[in-house]
């Protein structure tokens, strides 16, 4: 038995997802945890180790092993070395792993990609990936293979996060600054995650520098960001602060105008961990994330949103073989909105809340047999609005229900060498779901009328709804360079978004299961040829999809979500289906590295009564979405990069006629979905400049151009009356940015 | 207090984008397909002892002009709970014409439009009447644009729910036909509404009158639809026809409501 730690030799970070690899009597291969844990199950005997992980020098060790052995080792990252290491193993993983359908982002690489008014964002270059696409400008919203919005677990240091975005859209949650790794499956998704039909994104916060203490922070033209970490106590226990705050208001407060500078617009976010490590086999961590957007109009109207998270983890070695984490997460979503105005003020309070207990264990069990399972249980409550005022207002206190449910879940998985050539990780998770009392459920007729209302006292169950969840991935090489992998997952979804606007918006809420909605159901089938050329510089593969969907949803006409006591009786359910093809070629080492991304698709729905019960192209829909990137670091210090992005327009409804009713103009619609906007396309630049290596002060400058062909791409296309002569209708078409350039000053002592 | 949210929430919205990173609108020329024909109805029972009227039109392909494309010769009747029957006229080619009569509250009314063999039949209940109480104007300023706007006092009835639609005209023109509100957040209080009304701005001298309906329920939620397509200052909803009361695929409504006029100057 072997097992160890793999960290960063200056910072002491532990590193997920590093490879270990040992050849001798056999041959076996392991990648670290989320903890930078790995263990492998090998016979005694002499063995060459070698540790690598992309971006550091790897490293190559002779170990002669005879009992249970812990080799912990420390890595070198090349940005140390000052040159691009091309590392000397067989960077296959991509081929050999059987895991399907996942793609990684290094965070030092996401650095060098081109964003909008230079706001590093993993949620956008996220989106240069195929088969991950914009839900558009102004949106930090995400479309995995066909799902929609909130089909994506987000996970923060395992913590849900409801609303990824600031600025009603504009930026994601995410400072690039604390996060150690970002990781997104978007097909055969392993089985101790559960509760999405589309993808899981998972994201790690940095442990904190356990070597020194380091500042680092940037200046930009919205925000300044400042992160500050070090140890408690050198080498075994450390902490990370990083705080990020806009500064639009500012601006607007150096405004004379007072209509202007009254105003509030801001938002900050503060991500903050701690980890301690008790002794060889026990290490506590300790992780948060607060962030809050603030809106105000002269005084007479407050708006404002944000997510609080909180995780607090245990990691016990139990034995060499068997790694055991205990999680407590919680997460809470709000949002409140306030009019001040004397004779119609009033105060809504809206969250969603959830107490997340987590056990899972990783076992390896045979030299060929990794197993990991575990248990969940999520009490989930949701407070849709609480609607207070003063006495002099003609809006009356009002509360809608509260719900509660409970997830509950248990899961299996097992990644099993069958042979040199045939890896399969396989497994089953079991959910259920159980929406809890108080309160009164109502059923409804197809129309929506109420036809029962049933009253539950508290902590009574209202139904329970089973699911399992198979879940397979394997791989097959047909040389050491080229495999082909098949998976098929089952899904389940409980939490469903209620949003039937176009766009979304900081006061779409979560629903629940209940006695009328269903669990979400999308089981995927997946198959792909992966292969790496040149030595390794290259990597291509091509992926296709098929997802069946059922239980989705879909509103009534004129369905108003706002303060709805009885949202459900305007819910409609119906299936989907989404196939497509997705190629991805990329450079991965060189001074010019980068990739294309290419995904050709087609995600349908079908409800009775909507379309006239034919099927309809989902919102989300787009036949062809292009990526290119490429990064070329020119010297030490200067790095370009660009990327360019097209994609065919959005599925909307768009008027096929017009009619006049009571004096105005009417438009009348045919089919849903059935048009097309404009074709979506964009080219962005970007240049770094590092300081002088070898410093221990360092900073640098971000140079970015922002759409820098100006194209008019489409946020919203609207039908009305020419203002011009009345008797004629237009269509006018709003695009939201234009050519931006940027500029960022980043430093770190 | 909803359409004020949603108000300001669209400022908000406008001020990031437009004030801060120059959103730019253009026209832009669409290949829209052009729809078979519909039948549009538009058709209103009021309790004014008047002439009622019913429009009937159909249609026609978005790049051609807002004229109304009149359907002639349709047989048009409305009938109340109590059997009795009312004949409507075609006066000019499209506007069909009843006898004075005035329709009462809590009866339910059945209009059947017979149009080239095809009958399309709607019901609405006439609701009880709310008194308006006063007009009274407002200014408001957003971003340093100070706007007036015409506000309706009212007293809404308890424990019941009460639907309206205030009818905008200035200077004797129709400004905003439908502006629908309800009570689910302020039932049984005394009620100030501001009409945020289209441009362009009232001004001073301009003859503002308001035609306060109480209407039913489902004309309710098919004036909200047309509201919340158009974008009502928030976030679009994804657009499809609203919900008629007619049958057979007509488009349009048929609406028993009560009305009351006030008028007042703008100071």
């Amino acid at each position: 038995m072997l097992s160890g730690i793999i960290k960063d030799n200056q910072t002491g970070e532990t590193l997920i997802g590093a490879s270990v690899k040992a050849d001798g009597k056999i041959t076996n291969a392991t990648i670290t945890n989320a903890y930078g844990f790995y263990s492998l199950s090998l016979p005694a005997g002499n063995y060459t180790l070698s540790l690598s992980y992309v971006g550091y020098q790897t490293i190559t060790k002779q170990i002669n092993l005879k009992v249970d052995t812990t080799v912990d080792v420390n890595l070198l990252s090349s940005n140390q070395l000052n040159e691009v290491v091309v590392n000397a193993v067989q960077q296959n993983d991509n081929v050999v792993n059987p895991q399907m359908g996942v793609q990684k982002l290094n965070v030092k690489e996401i650095n060098n990609i081109p964003v909008l008014f230079g706001e590093r964002d993993i949620l956008k270059t996220l989106q240069l990936l195929p088969g991950i696409k914009s839900a558009g400008e102004g949106n930090s919203g995400f479309y995995v293979r066909g799902g929609s919005t909130d089909q994506n677990l987000i996970l923060l240091d395992e913590a849900p996060v409801y609303n990824a975005s600031h600025l009603l859209g504009f930026f994601s949650t995410f400072n690039s600054d604390a996060i150690k790794d970002v990781t997104i499956y978007k097909g055969g998704m392993p089985a101790e995650y559960g509760g999405r039909l589309a993808s899981v994104l998972d994201i790690k916060m940095d442990d904190g520098n356990k070597k020194e203490y380091t500042v680092e922070g940037g200046i930009g033209l919205i925000s300044s960001r400042l992160k500050l970490e070090g140890p408690f106590v050198k080498n075994k226990s450390s902490f990370m602060i990083s705080g990020r705050r806009t500064y639009a208001d500012a601006f607007l407060k150096l405004s004379p105008d007072t209509a202007l500078n009254s105003n509030t617009l801001y938002f900050y976010d503060l991500n903050a961990k701690a980890n301690f490590q008790i002794d060889n086999k026990n290490v506590i961590y300790l992780s948060g994330y607060f962030g809050r957007d603030k809106l105000g109009l002269n005084n007479t109207f407050g708006f404002e949103w944000g997510n609080a998270t909180g995780t607090l983890r245990w990691n016990h070695l139990i034995n060499k073989r068997l790694f055991s984490n205990t999680s407590l997460i919680y997460s809470n979503y709000n949002y409140i909105i306030q009019n001040f105005l004397e004779e119609n003020n009033f105060k809504v309070n809206s969250s969603i809340k959830d107490i997340n207990l987590k056990q899972d264990f990783q076992f390896a069990l045979k030299s060929n047999h990794e197993l990991k399972f575990g248990l969940n249980a999520i009490h989930h409550t949701i407070a849709p609005g609480k609607i207070s005022s003063s006495s002099t207002s003609s809006v009356n206190q009002t509360t809608i229900e509260n719900r509660k449910g409970v997830e509950l879940a248990g899961y299996v998985s097992d990644q099993w060498q069958v042979n040199r050539k045939f890896n399969m990780i396989y497994g089953m998770r079991l959910s259920a779901f159980t929406p809890l009392g108080p309160g009164v459920f109502k059923s409804y007729d197809n129309e929506g009328n109420t036809i029962d209302s049933n009253i539950y006292s508290s902590g009574k169950i209202v139904k329970t709804y089973f699911n399992v969840e198979p879940r397979l991935s394997a791989s097959y090489q047909i040389s050491e360079s080229k495999g082909i992998k098949l998976a098929y997952t089952r899904n389940t979804q409980n939490l469903h978004l209620m949003s039937n606007s176009t766009a979304t918006s900081p006061t779409d809420l979560y629903i629940m299961d209940s006695n009328n909605t269903k669990p979400e159901i999308a089981d995927q089938l997946s198959t792909g040829y992966f292969t790496n050329f040149k030595n390794d510089t290259y990597e291509f593969s091509a992926e296709i999809y098929y997802k069946w969907m059922q239980n989705q949803i879909e509103y009534r006409n004129g369905t108003d979500l706002r303060g709805n006591q009885n949202v459900e009786a305007d819910l409609l359910y119906g299936k989907g289906r989404a196939y497509g093809l997705e190629l991805f070629l990329k450079k991965r080492f060189g001074n010019f590295n980068g990739w294309i991304g290419y995904t050709l698709s087609k995600t349908e729905r079908l409800f009775d009564q909507i379309n006239n019960g034919k099927w309809f192209n989902a919102k989300q829909d787009r036949t062809h979405d292009l990526s290119v990137v490429g990064i070329y670091k020119a010297n030490q210090r200067w790095t370009f990069s660009s990327t360019f992005v097209y994609s065919t327009g959005n599925a909307v409804t768009f008027p096929s006629g017009k009619y006049q009713l009571n004096g105005s103009t009417v438009f009348y619609y045919t089919e849903k979905n059935g048009y097309r906007t404009p074709s979506y396309h964009r080219l962005d630049l970007s240049a770094t400049l590092e300081g002088k290596p070898g410093k221990k002060y360092q900073s640098s400058w971000s140079f970015g151009i922002y759409n820098v062909y100006n194209r008019k791409n489409a946020f919203s296309i609207d039908f009305k009356d020419d203002p011009e002569n009345a008797n004629q209708t237009q269509a006018v078409k709003t695009s939201l940015f234009g050519i931006i350039p940027s500029v960022t000053w980043n430093f770190k002592f | 207090m909803n359409r004020k949210y949603k108000n300001y929430f669209f400022y908000l919205t406008f001020l990031i984008t437009v004030l801060s990173f120059g959103a730019c609108e253009s026209v832009i020329n669409l290949n829209l397909k052009d729809a078979k024909p519909a039948i549009v109805i538009e058709a209103n029972v009021t309790d004014r002892a008047e002439p009622q009227i019913v429009f009937i039109s159909q249609t026609k392909p978005f790049n051609q002009n807002n004229t109304i494309n009149p359907v002639s010769q349709a047989v048009v009747t409305v009938f109340d709970e109590d059997g009795n029957q009312h004949q409507f006229f075609e006066t000019i080619p499209g506007k069909y014409v009843s006898a004075s009569f005035a329709g009462v509250s809590g009866k339910k009314y059945t209009i059947q439009v017979k149009v080239e063999g095809t009958l399309y039949t709607a019901s609405s209940l006439m609701p009880q009447k709310v008194l308006l109480d006063s007009l009274s104007l407002t200014e408001l300023s957003f971003f340093n644009d100070t706007k007036k706007y015409v506000q309706v006092h009212f007293n809404d009835p308890v424990a019941e729910a009460n639907q309206y639609n205030y009818v905008l005209y200035v200077n004797d023109e129709i400004r905003n036909a439908y502006y629908v509100d309800n009570d689910r957040f302020n039932d049984g209080k005394n009620v100030t509404n501001t009409i945020f009304n289209s441009d362009p701005a009232l001004k001073k001298g301009d003859s503002v009158t308001v035609d306060f309906q109480c209407i039913d329920e489902p004309i309710y939620r098919y004036f909200f639809t047309l509201s919340q397509i158009a974008g009502n200052g928030g976030p679009p909803t994804a657009p499809a026809n609203p919900d008629s009361n007619f049958d057979n695929g007509a488009l349009g409504y048929f609406s028993a409501h009560t009305s009351q006029k006030k008028s007042n100057i703008i100071p």
